[in-house]
């Protein structure tokens, strides 16, 4: 009998995980994108440097507090340490990046504030490379407990698990906010009609900062979970994940939660499970480097057969 | 029933209206004044001009998509690596594609037709997109030809490059020289110049303002959206092409890790900066981001600073005083000598500050064409941005 | 018998046609052959670089000698262009040609094919007699005819590419361009040898860094380790720079179940890669060997304990300069000279320009003349025990003699093999 895939149960099982895990990272970045387009339908392009500087302060926190000699319970206190100092680093820049670049051009042409963003992505993302690491790299200290859980074919590090579940709680905490929360009504208000929501009261600046905030804690604590899982950090380290994640939040349709979300997995699936699908064709065998050809050639079908994402409502299809 | 001689003279002047006043002459002196200024220049300041007149081209070209048919492209850097590839694959000895070398000047308006062509066939599936999703579509297209340049080794050779290109010959003389290749691109940046500021102000221009201002509204005054929007991408491919094509044998070394997002990044900042729609602009973005980056390495700044030494040693005097009020140790300033070399090595940080505040300072960009300018004025208090679901 | 002339006639154009297909083909087959060629440099190659004749620089009283350093100062390559420069200046400290100063004029080259020219450009304006760069294959190739034009002589201390010495032109390599390391295709020889008789594996699965150093080498690799009976299993993968997400390359490698891991890149992403692997409980003590890109003081420090084991292969000797080399360069930039990549290369590239000066230089009337045509000669001619081993040249400008040595990480830090 001829086995109905090339690949292994085990080759199916490891790439479904790693595209949860890219997946989950791609989903916590795109919820701020996602986020701040409903609100001011600009494309923050330096949301990925405000991840960057988040994964950045997370990774002074753990070097401050003893790096690779952590041990024990100590790990566990580091990560809750490090975790809280990206979240208010990213929080930090946000804000600042709003009211510094954005909120001058809030009623400019609509490039105008597309521009000042690659120009502040620009700088941030070098400041640290040029000014700070001499163009080299960083690497977060090993402390997360090794070991993984087999079930049969199935295999699952610590660190994967600790990865996805904390992403699935986050993203559970931001949900609540904004379904349940009065700051949560206000966001969604204003993404509803600017105008409307300031004359029922809401405060629209309050607002808008506390959107961009939301974002850009998810972004911090994402920048901590992929520092700890890749290690590798530097400068330039949020532009590729923070297109992916763009990507990720249009594909599930721009301005949707639940879609940024979904958007995020399924790109993260796509990169891997996607690939060995292909691969599954006789006569193609399609190497790693592959992967973002197969991202954004997705992407692009998506948007032909369906320009609203999974998730789109009719606005989204509005400039 | 004027004469033949007066209806020509009335068709003439019609023509030379729709140009900028006293184009024509204008821009015969500019290139004449720019030819004879080249012996004064050296290598150094050549190879500076020519990614200048570089980017003006290309800039020209995204100009029609972005500043005058109002959609946002992110890929541009797909079309200048697609002329570059073009004249690269035929003309270089190493190609693995092609054996032997066929004539530039038959490559040359090849690019221009091949990027017409491929501007089509990414302008078709993304026709139906508005905005934001156009830019990330754009952008995904450009990193899908970064990625199969870099991976179709068998055509492309990926990051070995192509080389040694046959350089474009002109009744048996070798363009070489970086003055020579200078020549060539402001021939270019003037062709790509006159035929866009042609189709400006033509019917096509008009049809592509009015899709700028509002679709919806275009349509249904009866301009074939579609047919438009594919003009624009065309045109601004074959230019982006264009500027590939004639840099090829210039840098001789085309490899994927030349076409990054950075150069669509690049070129979209200019447009923008300089003003959108507008020629003087383009120019002035060029200038600025492509033009000032190079200077900053240049040892005439290096020099240029040392003559402001005096002016460090006064800050420094008065770092000093103010260490001395308190603990504070303010760092002095390095010799002037070093500072071209600071600057040079932050280049980008620089780049990065001055597209927020030229934006800040200036959200229509140095020169914007006048008629943006007015419509900006126009809509600035009347029409507030509206939310999420307008 | 007339019929017969006839079509002997025909036969006779027919075989003169096919052997001039042939001819043509064999012609066009050789530019296919990566390096392959080694022809040395010609007349007509002088002549292009306008030293065919004397080409005389005169170096005013009381001014210095200028020497051009093209490397990457900014961006991605920083780290490793900048301890280069400084291992190139050091070895002029304290140096005096007849009494005149040395003066470094450094440019930055981002280590790009633009980078390369423009550098070379503002070097040559500078009024450099010789020069140490450009340090990677791509800003070299693209800088071998600005350098060339001007007849100044330039060593790159770092451009591995095999085709850097054999260009396609009529006039054969640039005379103007020597270069101090081991080529790719040395590097991965010794490596496969090392595998299959040191460490006796036969299968190995190969990763690389997409660029161009790294597909070299990569490719280099896998010749040589089939041709000395080795497998290569799975598919090469391949990944870009600043790639930091190898899981689902390592997913392939434990599908693939190699002997041996193969990496072709650069440290940066060695790091994540070997982090990565040894998380995995199915590769956790799978043996890997890496190159010079590899080998570097960041490795350690930044993969810690995924580090330990790891073989890596260094081109390049110690010769008896390197203890010199290594205290001068403690001294004026506080580093560790043993931790600097191509930085004994860079060195010794720097000390062949000043010896062949010191041959050279005349003093007339105060001023000092420099011959640049004799000054290529005596760099040519070179034969001298520097930091990297022995510098001596090949008639093609490449260096003679491949030396690799092998290292393997042990208690967090490299320890050198002894050489079989």
């Amino acid at each position: 009998m001829t086995p109905l895939f090339l690949a292994s149960t085990e080759v199916w099982l490891d790439q479904l995980v790693n595209g949860l895990t890219t997946g989950s990272i791609y989903a916590l970045i795109a919820l701020g994108y996602t986020m701040v387009y409903g609100v001011l339908q600009l494309i923050n392009f330096a949301h990925g440097e405000v991840f960057m500087l988040g994964s950045f302060a997370g990774y002074g926190t753990l070097v401050a507090l003893g790096g690779n000699d952590l041990s024990g319970g100590m790990v566990a206190v580091a990560l809750i340490l490090a975790f809280l100092a990206a979240g208010g680093a990213s929080l930090g820049t946000a804000v600042a990046v709003e009211r510094v670049a954005y909120r001058p051009l809030r009623n400019a042409p609509r490039l105008a504030p597309l521009i000042s963003a690659i120009g502040v992505s620009v700088l941030l993302s070098h400041l640290v490379d040029d000014g700070f690491l001499n163009g080299g790299a960083k690497f977060y200290p090993q402390i997360f407990p090794d070991g993984d859980i087999e079930l049969g074919p199935l295999q699952v590090t610590y660190l994967q698990l600790f990865l996805m579940g904390s992403s699935l709680a986050m993203m559970g905490v931001l949900y609540w906010i904004v379904q349940q929360t009065k700051t949560g009504r206000a966001i969604r208000a204003v993404a509803e009609s600017r105008d409307n929501a300031a004359l029922m009261g809401v405060n629209v600046n309050r607002t808008i900062v506390v959107t961009f905030a939301l974002g850009a804690v998810l972004a911090g604590f994402a920048g901590v979970l992929y520092g700890l899982f890749f290690s590798s950090i530097r400068g330039s380290m949020g532009f590729l994940p923070g297109v992916k994640a763009f990507t990720a939040a249009v594909l599930g349709g721009i301005g949707s939660i639940p879609g940024a979300v979904v958007g995020g997995y399924f790109l993260g699936l796509t990169e891997t499970v996607g690939r060995e699908l292909l691969n599954e064709i006789p006569g193609v065998n399609l190497p790693n480097q592959w992967k973002d050809v197969i991202a954004f050639a997705l992407l692009v079908l998506v948007l032909i057969f369906r320009p609203t994402g999974i998730f789109g409502q009719k606005e989204s299809k509005r400039a | 029933m004027p004469s033949p001689a007066a209806r020509w003279k009335d068709a003439r002047a019609a023509s030379w209206d729709r140009l900028p006043s006293a184009a024509r002459p204008l821009a015969w002196l500019i290139l004449s004044l720019v030819v004879l200024f080249i012996p004064f220049f050296d290598d150094v300041w050549m190879r500076m001009f020519f990614l200048v007149a570089l980017y003006v081209t290309l800039g020209i070209g995204l100009n029609v998509v972005v500043g005058l048919a109002g959609l946002l492209d992110l890929g541009f850097v797909a079309f200048f690596a697609l002329g570059a590839y073009l004249v690269a694959i035929f003309d270089s000895p190493v190609s693995p594609a092609v054996n032997g070398t066929v004539n530039y000047w038959v490559l040359l308006p090849a690019a221009v037709g091949v990027g017409a062509l491929f501007g089509v066939l990414l302008g078709l599936p993304v026709l139906p997109l508005r905005g934001d999703y156009l830019a990330i579509v754009t952008l995904g297209f450009g990193e899908i030809v970064r990625i199969l340049l870099l991976n179709m080794d068998n055509i492309t050779r990926g990051s070995s490059g192509l080389y040694e290109l046959e350089k474009p010959a002109v009744a048996g003389y070798r363009v070489d020289a970086v003055s020579e290749f200078y020549v060539m691109i402001v021939i270019a940046a003037f062709v790509a110049w006159f035929a866009t500021a042609r189709l400006r102000d033509s019917r096509v221009g008009r049809a592509w303002e009015a899709i700028r201002e509002d679709e919806d509204v275009a349509a249904a005054m009866g301009i074939n959206t579609v047919k438009y929007k594919l003009m624009a991408f065309a045109t601004g491919a074959s230019i982006g092409a264009l500027g590939g094509a004639i840099n090829a044998p210039f840098i001789d070394f085309v490899a994927p890790q030349s076409f990054t997002l950075q150069v669509s990044i690049n070129v979209l900042a200019l447009v923008i900066i300089g003003g959108m729609g507008s020629t003087q602009g383009v120019i002035a973005g060029a200038l600025i981001l492509v033009g000032v980056p190079e200077v900053l390495q240049f040892e005439e700044t290096a020099n240029l600073l040392e003559k402001l030494g005096w002016l460090r040693d006064g800050m420094n005097t008065a770092i000093d005083g103010l260490n001395g009020l308190s603990p504070m140790n303010l760092a002095k300033l390095p010799p002037a000598d070093e500072w071209g070399e600071k600057l040079a090595l932050y280049r980008f940080i620089v780049f990065g500050a001055l597209l927020v505040a030229i934006m800040i300072v200036r959200p229509t960009g140095l020169f914007p064409s006048r008629r943006r300018e007015m419509e900006f004025a126009q809509t600035s208090d009347a029409e507030l941005p509206a939310g999420g679901t307008v | 018998m007339r019929v017969r002339g006839h079509r002997s006639r025909i036969y006779l154009a027919f075989v003169a046609i096919v052997a001039m297909a042939a001819v043509f083909a064999a012609a066009c087959g050789g530019d296919d052959d990566d390096g392959g060629s080694t022809a040395g440099f010609s007349d007509a190659g002088y002549k292009t670089a306008g030293l065919d004749k004397a080409r005389v620089v005169t170096i005013d009283s009381g001014a210095a000698i200028k020497i051009g350093i093209s490397s990457a100062l900014s961006g991605d390559v920083k780290g490793l262009g900048v301890p280069i420069a400084d291992s190139a200046e050091v070895a002029g400290d304290g140096v005096t040609i007849k009494g005149f100063k040395i003066e470094w004029v450094r440019e930055d080259d981002l280590c790009t094919p633009e980078g390369g020219p423009a550098a070379a450009d503002r070097l040559i304006k500078a009024k450099i007699v010789a020069a140490v760069g450009p340090i990677c294959s791509g800003g070299t190739r693209a800088s071998l005819a600005a350098f060339d034009k001007e007849g100044i002589t330039h060593i790159s201390p770092s451009a591995t590419s095999g085709d850097l010495t054999s260009p396609t032109r009529a006039e054969g390599p640039y005379v103007t361009f020597f270069r101090v390391p081991v080529l790719n295709a040395d590097e991965a020889a010794a490596q496969a040898k090392f595998i299959r008789e040191t460490l006796k594996l036969k299968k190995a699965f190969v990763v690389n860094d997409t660029d161009d150093y790294g597909k070299d080498l990569a490719a280099s690799f896998q010749t040589s380790f089939k041709a000395q009976g080795g497998e290569i299993v799975g598919t090469p993968e391949g990944y870009e720079k600043k790639t930091t997400d190898f899981k689902a390359i390592i997913t392939k490698i434990k599908a693939a179940k190699p002997d041996v891991v193969y990496l072709a890149g650069f440290y940066a992403e060695a790091t994540p890669f070997l982090q990565q692997l040894r998380a995995d409980p199915d590769t956790k003590a799978l043996v890997f060997m890496g190159g010079d890109g590899v080998k570097n003081d960041e490795l350690l420090t930044g993969a810690k304990d995924a580090a330990e084991g790891a073989y890596l292969a260094l081109p390049g000797g110690q010769g008896s300069q390197f203890a010199a080399y290594k205290s001068k360069y403690a001294a004026k930039y506080k580093g560790d000279a043993e931790t600097v990549t191509f930085g004994a290369e860079a060195y010794d590239a720097a000390t062949a320009i000043l010896k062949a000066l010191e041959k050279v230089a005349v003093e007339k009337s105060g001023k000092l003349e420099i011959d640049l045509k004799k000054l290529n000669e005596e760099i040519k001619k070179s034969n001298f025990e520097g930091a990297s081993g022995v510098i001596k040249f090949e008639s093609n400008g490449n260096r003679a003699g491949a030396i690799v040595r092998f290292f393997q990480v042990k208690g967090g830090k490299y320890v050198e093999l002894p050489a079989k």
